[in-house]
C-alpha cells in the first residue's frame, strides 16, 4: 500500500531580479496515516515552501507529490480536488488567516457549502460538532464571533477548525504554536494530539522550536531542514538523543533551555562561521560546508553527501558522519524511541 | 553573587509604580504597584507574557512611555555617586544625558530600526555628536572596540548600510551602539526573539561576555523563560500588569512560589530534559480593562480559594531573597528539580 503522501525528489525555485533562488532541492518525505512529522529548520530552510507544496499551494519545479500513490499534478481535476479537500494548511498568524468581517459560523460555513459537504440546517450542526471537536465550548458561545472578539488562542483553534471542515487525512501546521502565549500553548497542543488519536489524521508540524517538536511529534519522525534540503531525519527521540549531523548537532546546542542548569551544561556551539550563506549563491559540495565544525578540505567542498539511510527512519546527509559510521567509530544508539 | 534587598551597591529603585493607558474604551493600568532593586552588574529579567505590562515597566524606566501612557504613582529612582536622583522629575536636558549615558535601551524588533539611508559609521557618529564633543577618530575607535567585543568585524561592519547585514549582526550592532557611552545599565526588550535559533545563541555569548567585561546591570524584558535561565541573577514574573514574584534565577525555576510561575514552567517544554508531561494553564490572560477582583491569576488558578477571589493579594517575602504575591504560596512552593534523565540525556550529547 502507498503513502498517505509523498514528496519525491521535490524541488522549487524562484526566479527573482537578482536571479534564481533554489528554495528547494531534492526533497523526500514520506507521511504515512495518521503520523506526525516535524519539519525544523530555520528561516530560509525551506520548511514554509515544503509545507505549501505539500498542501498543494506551490507546484513543485522538480519531481512529483504524491497522494495515496498518485502524482496530484497529473491528476484530473476531480483527483486533485479531492487532494485539497484532504490536505488542509494552519498558518502561523490567527490574525492575518481570518477574514475580520466574517463571524466564526461564516468562516466554518464557507468551506461546508463550497464543497457540498453540507447545506443550511446540516451546516449549523456540523459547525457545532466542529467547534466541540476544537474545545470552543459550548459552541453557541463562538458562533456569532468576529475574529477581533477572541483571544489569539481561540482564534487559532477556529483556524485548526476550518481546516477539519472537510475531514481531512493530513493537517500541516505551519508555525501554528508559535504566536500563541505560552500559558494557552499547551492546551492548543493537547487539542491537535487529541485530534491525531481521535480523527487519525495526520499532522506535517512545522516549527523552529525541537521542544515543541520533542512534545507533539514524540512518536513521530523530525526531519531537519537546512538551505532547502533535508539534511537529517529520524525518530524524533532518538534524532535529540543523538543527532548524527554537525547541523543538527549545533542546534540542540544552541537552544536555550528554561532550566538553568540544564543551559548551564551544554557544550559551546562551536561553527566555522555564522555566516548563513544567500540561497542566490549556495555553496558548493555540502551547503553547511562553510559553517561546519566536522569539515574535510578537498571532500566536503567538492562533493554533494548523499542522503544515506542508516538505520529504522533514520537518514543522514554528511560525509563525515557516513564515514564514522562505516568505519564503527559512531553507532547508532538502541532504542530511539524512548528515554 | 548574593542578593541583598538593600545596599549600595543599587543603581535602580522602583517603588509602587503604576502606569495607565487613556484609550478610547477608558483608562487602564497595564503596571500596577511595581517594586523592585536592581543592583550594580546584575541582571534581572522580567518574564510576561503578551499584555503583562514587561515593555511598558522597561520603557517607564528610562521615560520613553508614549503619549497615552501616564505614570499613576510611585517613584523610580537613579543612584549616582551613592546618592538617589527621581527620574520622573528630571528635565529634558538631564533626561537625554540619562537616556544614553546612564541607561540605554535596545527596544524590541529594534533590528529593523537602525535609519536605512545611513552606514553603520555614520549612526555611530551620530549618537556620540548628540552627547559629547569627540572627534570623528576617537569615535572610530570606540566603535571599532565595541564591535569586536560583539564579534563582528569593524572594518566590513561600520561602512555598511543596515540592509547589508543580517537580523542577527543588526542586533548586534545596536547592543554596541547602546554601549558606546558606558550606561550603567542596559535594558533590552525580546533580545532574542524573532531571531534564529544559531543567532539567539551568538546574541546570548556576546551579551553574557560584554556584562563579563563591562560589569553593566541590565534589565530583559521578554515572554521567553529561556532567555531568563541563560542570562538571568534574578528574575520577576509579570502577570496582569504586576509583579507576582521576584528571586533570584534558582528559586524561580526549582522553588517557584506563585502558582503562575509554576504553571508557566509547567507548560514549557525543554529539549534535552528527557520525556516531560506539560500541564496547559486553563483560561487565557485576562483583559486589564476589566480585572477580576483579588488577585487576577484567580481564575486560572488550581490553587484558588475563596480569599484569592475577594482580597487584594499583599507582597510576601518568601527568604530574605525571594517575594511572591499570593495568599498560598506555601502550599505552592516545592523543589522542583529532577537530576537523572535531565543530565544523563544532557550528558550523552556532550559526551559524543
Amino acid at each position: 500500500m502507498s503513502a498517505l503522501l509523498e514528496v519525491d525528489h521535490a524541488g522549487q525555485s524562484f526566479r527573482t531580479r537578482r536571479g534564481v533562488i533554489q528554495a528547494l532541492q531534492d526533497v523526500n518525505l514520506t507521511i504515512e496515516a495518521g503520523q506526525v512529522v516535524c519539519l525544523v529548520g530555520e528561516s530560509g530552510s525551506g520548511k514554509t515552501t515544503l509545507g505549501k507544496m505539500i498542501a498543494g499551494l506551490r507546484r513543485p519545479t522538480a519531481g512529483r507529490i504524491l497522494f495515496e500513490g498518485k502524482d496530484i499534478w497529473n491528476e484530473s481535476k476531480e483527483g486533485f480536488a479531492r487532494y485539497r479537500r484532504a490536505v488542509q494548511i494552519v498558518h502561523q498568524d490567527p490574525y492575518a488567516s481570518l477574514n475580520p468581517v466574517h463571524r466564526v459560523k461564516d468562516a466554518l460555513a464557507a468551506p461546508l457549502e463550497r464543497h457540498r459537504v453540507t447545506y443550511g440546517a446540516g451546516t449549523l450542526q456540523r459547525i457545532r460538532e466542529i467547534l466541540t471537536l476544537v474545545d470552543l465550548t459550548p459552541p453557541e458561545d463562538f458562533l456569532d464571533k468576529y475574529p477581533h472578539q477572541l483571544s489569539g488562542g481561540q482564534r487559532q483553534r477556529v483556524s485548526i477548525a476550518r481546516a477539519l471542515t472537510l475531514n481531512p487525512r493530513l493537517i500541516v501546521a505551519d508555525e501554528a504554536v508559535s504566536m500563541v502565549d505560552t500559558s494557552i500553548r499547551v492546551s492548543l497542543l493537547n487539542t491537535l494530539l487529541r485530534l491525531r488519536d481521535e480523527l487519525d489524521v495526520a499532522f506535517l508540524f512545522i516549527t523552529h522550536d525541537l521542544g515543541i517538536a520533542k512534545y507533539f511529534g514524540s512518536g513521530g519522525v523530525t526531519a531537519v531542514m537546512y538551505l532547502g534540503r533535508v539534511v537529517e531525519q529520524a525518530l524524533t527521540f532518538g534524532l535529540i538523543a543523538q543527532p548524527l549531523h554537525p547541523y543538527t548537532r549545533a542546534l540542540l546546542a544552541a537552544i536555550p533551555e528554561p532550566d538553568p542548569e540544564l543551559t548551564r551544561q551544554k557544550e559551546k556551539t562551536l561553527l566555522r562561521s555564522m555566516e548563513v550563506p544567500s540561497l542566490l549563491h549556495l555553496p558548493s559540495g555540502c551547503t553547511f560546508h562553510p559553517r561546519c565544525p566536522l569539515f574535510v578540505e578537498g571532500l566536503c567542498d567538492l562533493e554533494r553527501p548523499e542522503f544515506l539511510p542508516v538505520g529504522d527512519h533514520r537518514a543522514v546527509a554528511c560525509h563525515v558522519v557516513a564515514r564514522q559510521l562505516a568505519s564503527g567509530m559512531v553507532a547508532i544508539a538502541k532504542g530511539g524511541e524512548g528515554p | 553573587m548574593i542578593i541583598r534587598n538593600s545596599g549600595p551597591d543599587i543603581i535602580l529603585s522602583v517603588r509602587d509604580l503604576s502606569i495607565e493607558y487613556a484609550t478610547d474604551r477608558g483608562t487602564f493600568r497595564a503596571v500596577r504597584g511595581a517594586t523592585f532593586d536592581l543592583h550594580r552588574g546584575e541582571s534581572l529579567a522580567l518574564i510576561g507574557e503578551s499584555g503583562s505590562g514587561k515593555t511598558t515597566l522597561g520603557l517607564a524606566l528610562v521615560r520613553l512611555l508614549p503619549r497615552a501612557a501616564r505614570i499613576a504613582k510611585g517613584s523610580i529612582a537613579y543612584y549616582q555617586g551613592g546618592k538617589p536622583q527621581d527620574v520622573l522629575a528630571f528635565s529634558d536636558q538631564h533626561l537625554r544625558h540619562f537616556r544614553w549615558e546612564e541607561c540605554a535601551m535596545v527596544f524590541q524588533g529594534a533590528q529593523n530600526s537602525l535609519n536605512p539611508v545611513l552606514t553603520i559609521r555614520s549612526q555611530f557618529a551620530d549618537t556620540v555628536r548628540a552627547h559629547h564633543r569627540w572627534r570623528g577618530r576617537e569615535i572610530e575607535r570606540r566603535a571599532a572596540e565595541l564591535l569586536e567585543m560583539v564579534q563582528l568585524d569593524p572594518e566590513r561592519v561600520l561602512r555598511s548600510f543596515p540592509h547589508e547585514l543580517s537580523g542577527g549582526m543588526r542586533q548586534r550592532v545596536l547592543i554596541a551602539m547602546s554601549l558606546l557611552l558606558q550606561p550603567e545599565v542596559l535594558i533590552l526588550d525580546e533580545p532574542t526573539t524573532a531571531l534564529d535559533i544559531l543567532t539567539q545563541r551568538a546574541i546570548i555569548e556576546v551579551l553574557r561576555q560584554l556584562k563579563q567585561q563591562l560589569h553593566f546591570a541590565t534589565i530583559f524584558v521578554s515572554h521567553d523563560l529561556s532567555l531568563a535561565a541563560e542570562l538571568a541573577d534574578r528574575v520577576a514574573t509579570m502577570y496582569a500588569g504586576r509583579i507576582v514574584e521576584l528571586g533570584p534565577v534558582d528559586d524561580i525555576f526549582y522553588r517557584p512560589a506563585h502558582p503562575y510561575t509554576a504553571a508557566l514552567l509547567d507548560a514549557v517544554p525543554t529539549v534535552l530534559g528527557g520525556e516531560e508531561q506539560l500541564i496547559s494553564i486553563p483560561g487565557s490572560p485576562p483583559d486589564l480593562r476589566t480585572l477580576p477582583t483579588g488577585c487576577p491569576f484567580h481564575p486560572r488558578c488550581s490553587f484558588a480559594i475563596d480569599r484569592c477571589r475577594e482580597d487584594d493579594v499583599p507582597d510576601e517575602a518568601v527568604s530574605d531573597r525571594q517575594q511572591v504575591a499570593c495568599i498560598r504560596w506555601r502550599d505552592v512552593r516545592r523543589d522542583r528539580r529532577q537530576p537523572a534523565p535531565a543530565k544523563s540525556l544532557a550528558g550523552r550529547i556532550a559526551a559524543q
